[in-house]
């Protein structure tokens, strides 16, 4: 671009310059051609009065203009009478003027280029004084002075257009500048905004906060736009934050809660030679809705959790509907009931209707329990039982696995204040063990949310070896996990087993 | 243009305002205009011939004045410029109100004056005494505004010519200013030889206002080329010495004269500097032209009183005047010289015409009174005499020569015989 600028700007300079240089020296044509005429016109009578002297002040006037070199007037015998040459008379002017005094007889202004040395430019302009007969004037212009000019003024020219070349491509560049500086700034800022934690906004957006407010332009409202996107994006953060901290708090909570719920679980396994019984309880979240109990009733009708001579167990697993706080709340207190209605020595039936009664009873949660539980004679092997709406547990013999027959099936707790629940009964050969289970465990989902199933679960219990309870629940809980192979736990899973022993 | 403009606006309104000139003659002094070189290169004419004249005038003004009136001197430097001339001769016509111009420095000074003593025919101003010898103010249409004292350049010039031709020095260059003065020295030198049938045999000029500083070897190698037998210098005491000074160097001792112009007291102590500092001697094979007769020959009875004077005088320059450089030694230590002589010889002669008014002393008067003058004895043993068609008083040219650092009359010719 800058050649292409020079080359423009020597073009003008020169056209310009060739411009002045015919137009002066057609200034300096007239203006050579005035003086000699009216040097000539005025020296006549001088000349005639023989005074060199005033003929000399009136060409030493002359002399000051611009472009005049020298004059001479040589008298009609081609005597030079009086010049302005210093420190002589050049012999090539000498010549001429013998030449010059041959060849005048008329009254034509004869204009030629002439050099006294060589690198002179000049412009002899002759007049003649009186057609000649009194003689003639010679003034000549010094036209290397219009060359001088001409560069002077070139030079000058070239010097102007460049200086404001160079100012404009200055003031481009500052202006670009003040344009590209912000947007350099609020591109770093970007960058830093992406790359920081975002934990304090105030120092990021303080640096982009001058050119919001300086700039009135495009640039000023993107950074407007990011202090604007900044302050909302502080806002949803801390309010993240907030939610974040709040959470934490109820997890925190939750699992306070959690640790309550399984205290309220028996902690201690029953140390009879009659029994062994096992139980595992997995919740899905923090808390759940399912529980297992088992306690020992004895002729006074005093609870015994493991000892004692107690010779009446009495277990129970539910399920309450629904998830989390609500769930476990309701099943907190379906367990608490469960076991103070037990301790009354009530037949499971009747331990459940008053527990439905209860719980029936300004239950504006409509929530409900499923629920299986049993009362066992650890002498007789008698068993008595009672489901309000549970999955049947399954019945371990030598034979096999088989689902407990429920003569009545009830309907689950909490729904019908007046519903009435029925005692089964059989009982158990040395041997024979229960498993019971909430639907965590047959309705465990895989990642193509196919159940677990009745079906495999009872084919599962029956083809395995182990008739302890221990295994039994560890074995179907690894079957669970790898059916369920990584898919997350959709439902609380819990299993009580009991082996009779006799 | 714009000078000419101005120069034309200032010449109207001085035409508009000399009406009221002649009513404003003061009763108690006479107020003379004077426009010389104070500064530049011939300084010291300016400065030396205004202390000859004051020293008169001084002693004038002591005495009584003229007729009870005081003579003043309105003074004003033009640096031998003629535009600085025009315009303090203007001044001094409007402003100032002179009665008289007098004691103007210069022939290219004074030939640019002279249109406006012309323009101011009516009005009686005339130039008294200019320090040129230039023809334009002794010839028509001028020499009717101007009273020339001293002798003129033709007449300097004709006898330098005639003496050397005598000396069998017939071959006669010419050095000279490249202006008016110059060229009315190159012409007298012409005239001169064209009575005897001969010409310049070569000539070079320098610029007005070189310095003695300056190098005027190419002059000296212009000259040189045609071999004159002797060389006639039209210029100022710097330039004079500088050629002489090159001229010496070139190893060139060809006999060097000059015009009484050249200021020859300052033209000697550049010279003698300049031969001290050389260790050689400058001065000789030197010619003078003088106007005026010796300045050291108390035999004259004006050289006497010259003298008297000048000793209980204070050279200085002119109320206004600022002082630009050394101004000539020799004068300032001794007071003497020939160019304050000249100012003193013209403010006598002043003096003589303004008393011949006889009390009645008024611009339309003086004319009268000047050509009144006939065989004045101005006591330098040569009559002055003016006239109808005579502005010029005195005629005779004096030469001198060096001798041991002092200029002396040439009693001899012989000396510079080729």
């Amino acid at each position: 671009m800058i050649v292409l600028f020079g080359i423009i700007a020597t073009a003008t300079s020169a056209l310009s310059g060739w411009y002045i240089y015919t137009g002066l020296t057609d200034e300096f044509k007239t203006k050579g051609t005035s003086i000699a005429r009216i040097i000539s016109d005025s020296a006549v009578g001088i000349l005639l009065n023989s005074d060199p002297a005033t003929l000399q002040s009136i060409l030493d006037e002359y002399l000051d203009i611009v472009g005049v070199s020298y004059i001479l007037v040589a008298d009609s015998g081609g005597v030079i009478v009086s010049h302005t040459f210093v420190p002589g008379i050049p012999e090539n002017i000498e010549d001429l003027s013998a030449r010059m005094s041959k060849k005048y007889l008329n009254t034509d202004i004869d204009i030629e280029p002439f050099t006294i040395t060589e690198s002179d430019d000049l412009l002899n302009i002759t007049s003649p004084i009186l057609g000649g007969v009194a003689g003639y004037v010679i003034v000549g212009m010094d036209l290397s002075l219009i060359k001088s000019q001409i560069i002077s003024i070139v030079l000058r020219q070239q010097v102007l257009i460049f200086t404001i070349f160079l100012f404009a491509i200055g003031l481009s560049y500052l202006l670009i500048n003040r344009i590209s500086s912000p947007l350099n700034r609020l591109t770093e800022h970007a960058t830093r905004l992406a790359s920081s934690d975002l934990s304090d906004f105030k120092d990021i957006s303080s640096e982009i906060e001058p050119i919001a407010r300086s700039s009135k332009d495009e640039i000023g409202d993107l950074a407007q736009s990011f202090v604007f996107m900044e302050g909302k994006l502080q806002d949803s953060i801390n309010q993240l934050a907030e939610t974040i901290s709040a959470k934490e708090r109820i997890e925190g909570e939750l699992g306070a809660a959690r640790d309550i719920q399984l205290n309220i679980l028996p902690k201690h396994l029953p140390q009879k030679r009659e029994i062994e019984l096992q139980a595992k309880i997995e919740p899905a979240r923090e808390v759940g809705g399912d529980f297992y109990d088992f306690f020992f009733i004895n002729n006074k009708n005093n609870i015994e959790n493991v000892k004692g001579d107690s010779s009446k167990l009495f277990f129970v697993i539910g399920d309450v509907s629904g998830k989390g706080v609500p769930a476990a709340l309701f099943m907190a207190v379906t367990k608490t009931l469960i076991k103070a209605t037990a301790s009354m020595d009530l037949s499971p039936s009747e331990v459940l209707t008053k527990v439905n009664k209860e719980l029936s009873v300004d239950n504006d949660a409509c929530m409900f329990v499923t629920l299986f539980c049993g009362m066992l004679n650890i002498t007789s092997g008698e068993l008595s039982y009672c489901s309000a709406g549970h999955n049947p547990p399954y019945l371990l013999t030598k034979t096999g696995a088989s689902e407990l027959v429920q003569e009545n099936s009830c309907i689950a707790l909490g729904i019908l204040e007046d519903a009435q629940y029925l005692t089964s009964k059989l009982t158990l050969n040395k041997g024979d063990g229960i498993f019971l289970y909430t639907d965590g465990v047959t309705e465990a989902m895989n990642v193509e949310n196919n159940d677990y199933s009745d079906e495999k679960l009872k084919q599962f219990l029956q083809n395995l070896d182990s008739s302890d309870p221990q295994d039994i629940i560890n074995n179907v809980y690894n079957d669970v996990v790898n059916f369920t192979d990584g898919a997350s736990q959709y439902d609380d899973i819990t299993m009580l087993a009991i082996k009779y022993l006799g | 243009m714009k000078i000419i403009l101005k120069r034309t606006i200032a010449i109207l309104f001085v035409c508009l305002s000399v009406s009221t000139l002649s009513y404003a003659e003061d009763d108690n002094k006479i107020v003379i205009g004077m426009s010389a070189a104070f500064s530049g290169p011939s300084k010291n004419l300016g400065y030396e011939l205004y202390n000859g004249m004051m020293a008169y005038f001084e002693y004038i003004n002591k005495n009584g004045g003229v007729d009870g009136k005081n003579i003043e001197v309105l003074a004003y430097d033009d640096g031998y410029n003629p535009l600085p001339a025009i315009n303090n001769t203007l001044k001094l016509l409007d402003e100032d109100k002179i009665f008289l111009l007098m004691n103007y420095v210069g022939t290219p000074t004074v030939t640019r004056v002279l249109p406006i003593l012309k323009i101011f025919e009516t009005r009686d101003i005339f130039l008294f005494f200019p320090f040129t010898g230039a023809e334009p103010q002794r010839t028509q249409p001028y020499m009717d505004y101007v009273f020339n004292l001293r002798a003129s350049y033709l007449q300097e010039t004709a006898w330098l010519v005639a003496n050397f031709v005598d000396l069998a020095r017939p071959k006669i260059a010419v050095f000279y200013q490249a202006d008016a003065y110059g060229r009315s020295g190159w012409d007298g030198v012409r005239k001169a030889l064209s009575k005897y049938g001969l010409n310049i045999v070569g000539e070079a000029t320098y610029k007005r206002g070189a310095n003695f500083s300056s190098s005027y070897k190419e002059q000296v190698e212009i000259l040189r080329k045609d071999n004159p037998d002797a060389i006639i210098s039209i210029g100022s005491y710097a330039a004079c010495a500088g050629f002489i000074r090159d001229a010496r160097d070139a190893g060139w001792d060809i006999p060097i004269a000059n015009v009484s112009f050249v200021g020859s007291e300052s033209m000697l102590d550049l010279l003698i500097a300049q031969g001290r500092e050389n260790s050689k001697d400058y001065t000789v094979n030197l010619i003078n032209t003088e106007v005026v007769p010796d300045y050291t020959d108390t035999s004259l009875p004006a050289v006497k009183q010259y003298r008297e004077l000048m000793a209980n005088y204070t050279p200085k320059l002119p109320p206004g005047v600022e002082s630009s450089g050394n101004l000539n030694s020799d004068f300032v230590a001794d007071k003497y010289g020939f160019v304050s002589f000249e100012g003193f010889l013209n403010a006598k002669m002043l003096v003589e015409i303004l008393k011949r008014m006889n009390g009645d002393i008024k611009k339309s008067r003086i004319k009268d009174a000047v050509l009144g003058i006939k065989n004045y004895d101005l006591g330098i043993g040569e009559t002055v005499s003016f006239g109808a068609g005579q502005n010029q008083g005195l005629n005779k040219v004096y030469f001198n020569t060096v001798i041991d650092g002092r200029y002396v009359p040439i009693k001899d010719w012989s000396i510079f015989k080729k």
